[in-house]
């Protein structure tokens, strides 16, 4: 990663207990480059979707595992990492009625962030979430 | 999380956060307040700020166990966006659910 004056990054062990402080990350950088409140829910929880599933899926060693959020703001674009060390979960519908579904968390990422890009490699996934800052 | 009664009906008060962390107590919560041999119940999220698909999840599962009791999971919620997430998963259509903007809608359907 390229380092520039807007790149800021945070490293949580890989803890649900952490989800608070990873929304907590992303809210102060959306509100700082000047998102409105509704833009700001929506990266959060896209982000603690996102982080969820690096918990879940992305944590062989459970807490051990450490998962980093990156971020970074280009050509008026929120652009954020999730990068863990495991292998990500399928993704089912976001209004399949089954209660016993837990995979809504990819099609809450695609409806509230602008892109959505997952890239798995054998050393963990990357989660990237980009979205547009819209003035006016 | 508290429970309190509204018109006769116990309410399930979750507010702040709900989260992958927070959901088993709402999931929980409602648990206990079925195993009481209530099959109508209120959810207070008029001071709930953030859910996420763990909420979510938790929701589905209670509608479904209410919908089975001949029952119903009334929301109250007056925040545009937990509104648009409830929205976007399509709860707010499934038969037995029913959102409320503030507990004086909720006297109104009853």
């Amino acid at each position: 990663m390229q380092a520039n004056q807007q790149y800021t990054e945070i490293t949580l062990k890989s803890d649900p207990r952490n989800l608070a402080q990873a929304r907590k990350f992303v809210e102060g950088i959306a509100t700082k480059f000047g998102f409105n409140d509704e833009q700001v829910f929506d990266i959060k929880v896209a982000i603690g979707e996102a982080v969820s599933n690096a918990i879940e899926h992305g944590s062989p060693k459970g807490p051990l595992n450490s998962i980093k959020i990156t971020a970074d703001f280009l050509n008026d674009a929120l652009e954020l990492n999730v990068i863990d060390e495991g292998v990500f979960k399928r993704a089912i519908k976001v209004d399949d009625p089954d209660p016993h579904h837990r995979g809504r968390g990819i099609p809450f990422m695609l409806a509230l962030m602008d892109t959505v890009t997952i890239n798995e490699t054998k050393s963990g996934t990357t989660v990237k979430l980009v979205k547009k800052l819209k003035k006016g | 999380m508290e429970v309190n009664v509204y018109e006769g009906l116990p309410v399930v008060e979750a507010a702040g956060e709900i989260d992958h962390w927070r959901a088993p107590e709402l999931e929980q919560k409602i648990n206990e307040v079925i195993e009481k041999g209530n099959n109508k119940i209120i959810v207070d999220f008029s001071n709930l700020t953030y859910i996420d698909s763990g909420g979510i999840s938790v929701l589905f599962l209670q509608l479904q166990k209410l919908k089975s009791l001949k029952g119903r999971l009334i929301v109250i919620t007056g925040n545009k966006n937990i509104i648009k997430i409830l929205s976007l998963v399509k709860i707010t259509q499934q038969e037995g659910f029913s959102l409320c903007s503030d507990k004086e809608k909720v006297k109104q359907s009853l």
